[in-house]
């Protein structure tokens, strides 16, 4: 997936200027910084939601723009954070309307279809709870039964909008660990947005961090070197230690 | 007890439904003779055969498609705005119904009529929920948010509530009588021109509606995932609209606005399928859309006395306490 020249934001008001980079399949991408920035704008972008400004995203050489919706559900899987989900579908249901894209008008599972549901299921350990409802499991392994939804839906690229939000230290670290086998093993191209800065830097192969005056993009070691990460945030509370690779506080009362 | 057979059960109780709402009235007619006469066998009695069949079958069949259109109208609703408060007549079509009947019965007596006839009230409520129907409609290709829109069909409905309630202040005792018979619904009076257009549009709407299973399904997933599964979140609103608009207008047009059925049903069809899955609430509804409304009709005719207790209340006297007792034995709601 290349952006090139790529301006997003909302009716001439642009969030992001001049993103030209490259997601590669087999890469776990985040896109990392402050509130307001422009993550979910930019992930709302990639995923053909919202129509850029200026510039353009392409899949395999193809604009975004040009592909119908049905057949960029083929390419690309979401996983949002807004939980609209209706909790009442039970896992199973939830996770084999990743077949969707390619299932007939009624809506009928091929035996394929199922075998890719199974294998789903299994790799994210939920296969135990298929018959539950999602109300009745827990925000893990919820966010777990999301992404083998993703997975089903049998795309190379998946993009996910701040997964990590609900989650507890264990299940943040899992996730990304999740995310790092799928990128590596199953040769997907991850993106996702993301608070959880020192997790992405030891975990993700390339980091795009978006500032206030540009963007940069490069692997972790990087752009720890070029000090991108000290500017993130405003400096008189938190600043960034480059050997022991985390944030640290100020003190704020002196 | 599984699916399969719990569909079962609900297709024996409307059979046995339908015969019961067939003999009972204030003539019974023995269940036996109905049947037989349903299979096309010729009875003795040729006064039974004739309320049999240009009085009871008629109001039957129209039972059956009202109560089917009406159950399904809701769940097309409250999957389209995820509101469990939704049914047929959020987009405001009974209260255009409303303001059509109204207007018309009004108006007519400024000619100096003094009666009008149940086609006129057809008429007239037609012209509403059409009116009211290609509005929505006309906003719904350019609102972007079902919410938007669940919001202007309610203010749609309350302006026409206001204009409705304007014009039956100013209006006669006869007028307001009308107005009023209307208004509590009539299965009773529906004539073969009209029968045979509720019957049609049902049919097509219910099998135009198949379609929609799949992006209802995918609707339960929020509108920007549905988009993501490759569902056209507009076209499938559009058509849900459409859908319900004919289905909910007809079967006010022409039996009047019964209230509850079209919000309740769903409900009890989640909570009896223990399931949000439209493929199985699809059919459950218009099964129990049906059957209910054929209770309803034959309690509401009073079996062995000659009296007829208005439809509309039946309903809601018949179906609210059944949701009530079912959400506090569940405990939650499936929502």
């Amino acid at each position: 997936m290349k952006l090139e020249n790529l301006h997003i934001g909302y009716d001439n008001f642009t969030v992001v200027r001049n993103l030209n980079l490259e997601f590669k399949l087999g890469s776990l991408h985040t896109i990392v910084g402050i509130n307001g920035i422009g993550k979910s704008t930019l992930i709302k972008t990639i995923c053909g939601e919202l129509q850029s400004i200026e510039g353009s995203v392409s899949i395999e050489g193809e604009f975004i723009e040009n592909i119908s919706f049905k057949e960029l559900a083929k390419h690309i899987s979401v996983v949002h954070t807004s939980r609209e989900e209706n909790k009442f579908l039970s896992v199973y249901e939830l996770v084999q309307m990743g077949r969707y894209p390619y299932l007939n008008w009624i809506g009928k599972l091929t035996e394929n279809d199922k075998q890719i549901i199974d294998q789903a299921l299994a790799l994210f350990e939920i296969t135990e709870f298929k018959n539950q409802k999602c109300f009745e499991l827990s925000d893990g392994q919820y966010q777990k039964v999301l992404i083998a939804r993703a997975f089903a839906q049998d795309t190379p690229y998946i993009i996910l909008d701040e997964p990590s939000t609900h989650l507890d230290l264990y299940h943040k670290i899992n996730l990304f660990k999740i995310l790092s086998n799928l990128a590596h093993n199953y040769n997907k191209c991850i993106i996702l947005s993301t608070h959880e800065i020192e997790r992405a830097i030891e975990l993700s192969d390339q980091m795009l961090v978006l500032l206030k005056d540009e963007p940069y993009f490069d692997t972790p070691q990087n752009l720890i070197d070029k000090e991108v990460f000290q500017r993130i945030f405003p400096s008189e509370m938190v600043n960034f230690n480059p050997h022991s690779k985390s944030f640290v506080l100020k003190d704020i009362h002196p | 007890m599984s699916k399969s057979q719990k569909f079962t059960i609900l297709t024996l109780l409307t059979i046995v439904a339908l015969i019961l709402n067939l003999s009972l009235g204030s003539v019974e007619i023995p269940f036996l003779d109905s049947f037989k006469s349903l299979l096309g066998t010729p009875l003795e009695d040729k006064s039974l055969e004739y309320i049999l069949w240009s009085y009871r079958i008629p109001k039957a069949i129209t039972a059956l498609f009202v109560g089917a259109s009406l159950a399904l109208s809701g769940l097309l609703m409250q999957t389209l705005f995820r509101n469990p408060l939704a049914g047929p007549f959020v987009l405001g079509i009974s209260s255009g119904a409303s303001l059509g009947v109204a207007l018309l019965i009004m108006g007519a007596s400024l000619f100096g009529i003094s009666h009008v006839s149940t086609l006129v009230t057809t008429l007239g409520a037609s012209i509403g929920s059409l009116l009211v129907l290609s509005l929505i409609g006309t906003i719904a290709l350019r609102v972007k948010d079902s919410m938007s829109l669940l919001i202007i069909g309610i203010m749609f409905g309350s302006i026409t509530a206001a204009v409705v309630s304007v014009l039956s202040f100013l209006s006669s005792k006869e007028e307001l009588q009308q107005f009023i018979y209307w208004s509590l619904g009539n299965l009773g009076a529906v004539d073969s021109t009209a029968l045979s257009i509720l019957v049609g549009i049902s049919i097509l709407s219910f099998t135009v509606g198949l379609t929609l299973i799949k992006p209802l399904n995918a609707l339960l997933l929020g509108e920007s995932n549905a988009r993501n599964l490759g569902v056209s979140v507009k076209n499938s609103r559009i058509l849900i609209i459409i859908i319900t608009g004919l289905l909910a207008g007809t079967s006010t047009a022409i039996v009047g606005p019964i209230a509850f059925l079209g919000l309740a049903i769903p409900h009890l069809c989640r909570l009896w399928f223990n399931t949000v899955d439209h493929k199985i609430l699809y059919p459950a509804s218009l099964i129990s859309g049906t059957l209910f409304m054929l209770i309803c009709d034959t309690i509401s005719q009073l079996p062995y006395s000659s009296a007829v207790l208005p439809i509309n209340a039946i309903t809601s006297i018949i179906g609210a306490p059944i949701v009530i007792w079912l959400l506090i034995r569940k405990k939650k709601m499936h929502f």
